[in-house]
């Protein structure tokens, strides 16, 4: 069973993320499960989004502690609330800045992580240059399917349709695609690149 | 067929299948995105002629479902968290 958590701020489409993930995760014929957890309601607040993808139908309704994916959609959340705790040094993480781990000041803690699992992607600018608004859940997932190679950019496509219709939609394939693209060459680089 | 969707859009669903002649609920959590569901069948002409009544608050669709059911011999549907609302009830 592949875990992932999606950690956010409220009103950036973490749940419809966790959703949009799952809905593409099942369609090939697999079972997923996605929910929130936040506290407060309000716009800005932290906000969690989880999502369990496996072979056989998922009966667990446990927040995940330690996933094998996690995504941060807000660059400042690590020195709000600690999202790297407890993970295991195999975990692929993606984060959304247009800056890399250094200047965002996470290198230190990400140093017990494999290197090539990191990626940041600039998310937002690719959302705002897409649809105009800073939305980076749809645009995210494309980069995580490129990340893991566990759903493909038309499974992400699908599950974008099945939420958003017309322009939106358009919008949001097209950021997708070109995010895929970017994680794409990233990891190109990245594998190319020295390790120390 | 199968299909991924969301819990609250399958109970939305389920209640369509009942074919209710008149609908009323308030959105809030948790039954926000069942109220959702429940309206776009209404309004898709799915559910014809089920009726969407837009109420000021949890009470009042309670309210306008039972005088549905006892006045105007109807189906009606609702949704609502039931203990929370027991605790708020008007003396």
């Amino acid at each position: 069973m592949l875990q992932m958590r999606i950690d956010g701020r409220g009103g950036q489409g973490v749940v419809t993320a966790a959703q949009m993930l799952a809905v593409a995760a099942f369609e090939p014929g697999r079972h997923a499960r996605a929910f929130p957890s936040f506290g407060s309601e309000r716009t800005g607040a932290p906000v969690v989004a989880v999502c369990r993808i496996a072979d056989q139908e998922v009966s667990l309704r446990e927040p995940i502690m330690a996933p094998d994916v996690l995504i941060v959609q807000d660059p400042m959340l690590p020195h709000q609330v600690d999202v790297f705790q407890d993970l295991k040094p195999g975990v692929y993480v993606h984060i959304n800045s247009r800056l890399n781990c250094d200047p965002l000041g996470v290198a230190d803690i990400l140093q017990r992580f494999r290197h090539e699992r990191l990626t940041t992607v600039p998310t937002t600018e690719v959302a705002l240059r897409h649809l105009g608004r800073p939305l980076p859940n749809a645009v995210l997932l494309a980069g995580f399917a490129a990340l893991s190679g566990l759903i493909t950019l038309d499974a992400v496509e699908r599950a974008i349709r099945s939420r958003f219709t017309g322009k939106v939609a358009e919008g949001n394939v097209a950021a997708a695609a070109d995010a895929y693209a970017f994680v794409r060459d990233e990891l190109e680089a990245l594998s190319h690149a020295p390790t120390d | 067929m199968l299909r991924q969707i969301e819990g609250s859009r399958a109970v939305a669903e389920a209640v369509a299948l009942c074919r209710p002649d008149l609908s009323c609920a308030y959105p809030i959590l948790p039954q926000t995105h069942v109220v959702e569901g429940l309206g776009e069948l209404v309004k898709s002409g799915a559910l014809k002629p089920c009726e969407f009544i837009n109420v000021e608050g949890e009470f009042a669709a309670m309210r306008v479902a039972i005088g549905g059911r006892r006045g105007w011999p109807v189906r009606p549907a609702s949704s609502r968290s039931s203990r929370p609302n027991m605790a708020k009830w008007p003396q």
